[in-house]
């Protein structure tokens, strides 16, 4: 018994002994094959630019192209990336590393609260200076989320935002139009619900709601995302609560909760719903794109619609900034923008100039345009601070699945502040 | 020089672990209880300033952290005892020589290492409205109602799960203590005729006491820093973390919003230090009450 | 009678089987589920069923190199994690020396604090040892475990001294008593903390994931995680597949090692 234990111990330790020798060498030679490369470089010497990024999926390996497009076409810069899976680690070893000072150049970050946050701190600079006319064809509501103070600190690197998707023939069998304002969305939310399918459907969350909050009068996110309160507590927000406790208690409207569903998504591809006003990534889930319609929010007061931004900053940390600018550049020029959309790099341009050369290149998305008509109405949700989303959702639940009334719903969100 | 060796002899023998544990726990724990004192941010280390206790005076009189210390609570009274019981009996019933033994115990044993997303879904699933043990049970007084979206039941809902998928770990440590009971006391006592119940009430469950020990300790301590079992459940259809109405809401699980959502680095850490004082008085009671389980 | 009785009890096992197996048949659906919108439909749908997704975590990406660095990592963790923790469990247990009430009071209390604030103070401590992005991270932190020490004292507790002052009538050291008698009549105990600590760190996915960005680096979880999701959306089908294919190695490891579950049969070590 005693020498079977010892054999196995030492099989474990010679297996481990050899892999061990063998990952050393891979680890060597994944260091290797990028200094390869500059083998062949000129006199100048090349800046290193490091940047970050959280990616999944096929990400990593389309950046890598991207950024050895830019290296080759630099005589100044040499950019290597660092990829994080999933936003929680992204977070985690970005601040460790800020902390430890040891951060990357470039990193990502969501416009609103995390940019405000950086940069209050003296994380990140401000990027006047590198990059000041270049963002003239931005769309300047993406730029919003990434100003504090009237100071630029980040270049907006794509956004997604928010529309009402409609299922093409069973609006028409209804015969229903799309609705253009409030009134017309609750008849057609009524009239569509038949059998198994609603009317409409959402995921009962600030992020989706407050468009309609907003145009019906309850437009109460601030400026830079403070909150306002006299909005928040007033008529219009007790009419557009009660509106959707209605569209639900009726059986108008569902959401993922009650109907089983992972996400919302899930509600309109499995044509559980009619309509549906949802992030433009749900796009994804149809298959058929001849079948379904986008539409701007039906409006009442206004238009709205929701932006979820990343941007690039560069960080103070950073030893040359305008090689860290230059590369920023590139990735936001027209063709890398168009190329990264086509490779699921970024989600929308945020260029007037280059969405406008995707949509006449993609003649037949008819998606697109709509994303950039409603682009400009947009609110950053990064605007919103965690705890009072939470708060807000949390309200919002109650109040659709618990029997909660619309007055301790609004008490409680209004207390929640 | 033997002597000399043998009195170094513990020291030389706890050394690894008191170094590592120094470097990668120790340490780290230092740093987030002094980050509990402070208006801290690890993006701006240096800018911090002393608040003293505010941290931990806002954790205590924050109704979510009572809440979620009430239901981290109610879950121990349930959870605890009755892991103790359905492990062993597995363990005692998977130790006898049947057929198929290494098939059951892999069964009971792979929940535990399934995910607790699939965990969540199954349960979810199988408590759902309309299914068939939601309409049976409803045919004795119970509500047809979905057990995750409904209040009470989604409590009861995280209990089985957590139960479910952890009496595989508790059912291995029981094993482990079966194998030290030597077979003659068995035998012996079945030659006295001592029935299955006499043999297992005075034999292999005093000769258990220290597994009991074991597990008890480790049950309590794992079950009050239980976190993806409620998290997944509540969090089905993009729901709220906690919800329905924060009756699934734990006390780690609020320590979780509070560092990884809120980005409330002083106020988490003011969290778990006082989720570790709890911790510590529990498993001080629980060790002497133990000394009473005579039997 | 007797042989129904019998067929009862099997039968009633059988389905107590069948009912603590269903997480693990509903991730083998969910995998088998080729479109990610027919998760929820009907069971029946037959063509909605195939492997499509099997083979996309095997070929996808790097995953060998993931299998490969799991399995490296692991097996240096879980060999350490038996030798450090059994080591002070036997001190904690065996031994009067000064300062065992501090040092068991020290261990338990690494146990009681949650861990999720150390995410980052460890990720820092790490930076500083520079080990962050390389094999020494995705090991060191792990190499010690309080709740293995916690197991292998408690077995102590109650193992007989005799034995060991037998060996040393026989000359042999406190050490060479430890490898060469003690360790090897613990074989059951180590086997459990075996089982254990390298479940426990198989599925290991936070810590490592802020350790290490290198995706040549990543272990199983990571690597599952990573070629599973998308920006906004987690491809549930896919990912099942993933964790599916991640417990085969565990599962193989639990039932070698359980087997070994067997009586030790000490009584006779003590008599002779």
């Amino acid at each position: 018994m005693d020498t079977k234990i010892k054999k196995i111990l030492s099989i474990m330790m010679a297996f481990t002994l050899l892999f061990g020798l063998s990952a050393c060498g891979q680890n060597n030679n994944i260091t290797n094959s990028s200094s390869d490369t500059d083998s062949t470089v000129s006199e100048i010497k090349k800046s290193k630019i490091t940047i970050a990024i959280e990616a999944t999926g096929d990400i990593p390996a389309e950046f890598q192209k991207q950024i050895e497009r830019f290296n080759e076409a630099s005589e100044t810069a040499e950019a290597s990336i660092i990829t994080y899976t999933g936003a929680e680690a992204y977070e985690t070893a970005i601040m460790g590393q800020i902390a430890g000072e040891t951060a990357p150049d470039i990193i990502l970050l969501d416009g609103g609260g995390q940019i405000k946050e950086y940069a209050q701190q003296g994380v990140i600079a401000p990027l006047d200076e590198y990059l000041g006319d270049m963002t003239d064809n931005f769309e300047q509501s993406l730029l919003e989320g990434f100003k504090v103070d009237g100071i630029l600190y980040g270049i907006t690197k794509d956004y997604s935002t928010s529309v009402l998707f409609c299922q093409t023939n069973m609006l028409e069998d209804a015969g229903v139009a799309v609705p253009g304002t409030i009134d017309e969305f609750k008849e057609a939310a009524q009239i569509l619900t038949a059998g198994e399918v609603a009317g409409f459907g959402c995921d009962p969350k600030i992020n989706y709601l407050y468009p309609f909050m907003a145009t019906m009068g309850a437009d109460f996110i601030g400026e830079d995302g403070t909150i306002d309160k006299d909005k928040l507590n007033n008529d219009a927000h007790t009419q557009a609560l009660t509106l959707f406790k209605t569209l639900f208690e009726n059986n108008y409207a569902t959401s993922p909760y009650l109907a089983n569903a992972g996400w919302d998504g899930e509600l309109f591809g499995n044509q559980k719903v009619a309509m549906l006003y949802g992030g433009s990534w749900i796009t994804g889930v149809i298959e058929d794109t001849s079948t379904a319609k986008a539409a701007p929010l039906p409006v009442e007061n206004g238009s709205y619609s929701m932006l979820y931004t990343a941007g690039w900053a560069i960080t103070e940390q950073c030893k040359d900034k305008q090689a860290a600018a230059e590369l920023i550049q590139f990735l936001s020029s027209d063709e890398e923008l168009i190329l990264g959309y086509s490779a699921g790099l970024i989600n929308l341009p945020p260029t007037t100039t280059a969405m406008d050369k995707l949509i006449e290149e993609q003649s037949d998305d008819s998606f697109l345009p709509v994303y950039r008509e409603v682009v400009k109405d947009g609110v950053d949700y990064g605007l919103l601070d965690s705890e009072f989303t939470d708060a807000y959702n949390k309200a919002l639940e109650n109040m659709l699945y618990n029997n909660v009334s619309v007055e301790d719903t609004l008490a409680a969100i209004v207390s929640g502040q | 020089m033997k002597k000399v060796r043998k009195r170094m002899a513990p020291y030389v023998f706890l050394l690894p672990f008191l170094i590592a544990s120094v470097i990668f726990t120790f340490i780290p724990v230092i740093y987030s209880l002094s980050i509990s004192f402070l208006d801290f941010t690890f993006l701006n280390p240096k800018n911090s300033a002393f608040m003293g206790i505010d941290n931990y005076k806002t954790v205590l009189g924050d109704p979510l952290f009572l809440k979620s210390l009430v239901n981290t609570l109610k879950l121990i009274i349930v959870v605890v005892p009755a892991l103790l019981v359905i492990s062993i009996l597995l363990a005692v019933a998977l130790n006898a020589k049947i057929k198929f033994r290494s098939f059951f115990r892999s069964a009971f044993y792979l929940p535990y290492v399934v995910t607790p997303v699939a965990m969540g879904v199954i349960a979810v699933q199988l408590f759902a409205k309309e299914n068939f043990i939601v309409k049976a049970l409803s045919a004795i007084g119970m509500d047809n109602v979905s057990w995750h979206t409904t209040a009470p039941y989604a409590f009861w809902l995280v209990v089985l799960v957590v139960v479910w998928s952890q009496m595989g770990f508790y059912m291995v440590l029981y094993l482990n203590g079966l194998q030290n009971i030597p077979a003659e006391l068995y035998e012996a006592a079945m030659i006295d005729g001592a029935t299955v119940k006499r043999r297992f009430w005075h034999i292999t469950l005093p000769l258990l006491k220290p597994t009991t020990v074991l597990v008890l300790f480790m049950c309590l301590l794992s079950t009050l820093q239980i976190l993806d079992q409620p998290y997944v459940i509540s969090t089905t259809g993009n729901a709220t973390p906690g919800s329905p109405g924060d009756t699934t809401l734990t006390m780690v699980m609020y320590i979780y919003n509070l560092a990884f959502r809120y980005r409330k680095m002083g106020s988490a850490s003011a969290a778990s230090f006082i989720v570790f004082l709890i911790i510590f008085v529990l498993s001080l009671i629980q060790n002497m009450t133990v000394g009473r389980k005579e039997e | 009678m007797k042989v129904l009785g019998r067929i009862l009890k099997y039968l009633i096992i059988f389905l107590l089987c069948f009912i603590v197996l269903l997480p693990f048949l509903w991730t083998l659906y969910a995998a088998s589920v080729t479109n990610d919108l027919d998760l929820g439909s009907s069971l029946l749908k037959t063509d909605k069923y195939g492997i499509d997704n099997f083979i996309y975590i095997l070929t996808k990406g790097d995953v060998w190199i993931w299998f490969k660095n799991s399995i490296f990592v692991v097996t240096v963790i879980t060999a350490l994690n038996l030798l450090i923790n059994t080591m002070a469990g036997y001190a904690l247990a065996q031994f009067r020396f000064k300062g065992r009430q501090i040092f068991f009071l020290y261990v338990t209390g690494i146990m009681m604090i949650p861990a999720q604030v150390l995410v980052i103070p460890i990720f820092l401590v790490s930076s500083n040892l520079g080990i962050t992005n390389s094999y020494l991270g995705l090991i060191l932190p792990f190499i010690y475990n309080p709740f293995g020490v916690f197991l292998m004292r408690q077995y102590f507790l109650s193992f007989p001294k005799e034995i060991v002052e037998a060996a040393e009538i026989d000359g042999l050291g406190v050490y060479s008593s430890f490898f060469h008698i003690v360790l090897p009549l613990a074989k059951n105990a180590l086997m459990t903390q075996t089982i254990l600590i390298f479940v426990w760190n198989w599925n290991s996915f936070m810590l490592p994931s802020t350790l290490v960005n290198d995706p040549a680096l990543y272990t199983l979880p990571l690597g599952m995680y990573q070629i599973t999701n998308t920006q906004y959306v987690t491809s549930v089908p896919k990912a099942m597949a993933g964790a599916a294919l991640t417990l085969i190695p565990t599962i193989i490891f639990y039932l070698i090692f359980q087997k070994k579950l067997i009586n030790s049969d000490m009584g006779t070590a003590v008599k002779g």
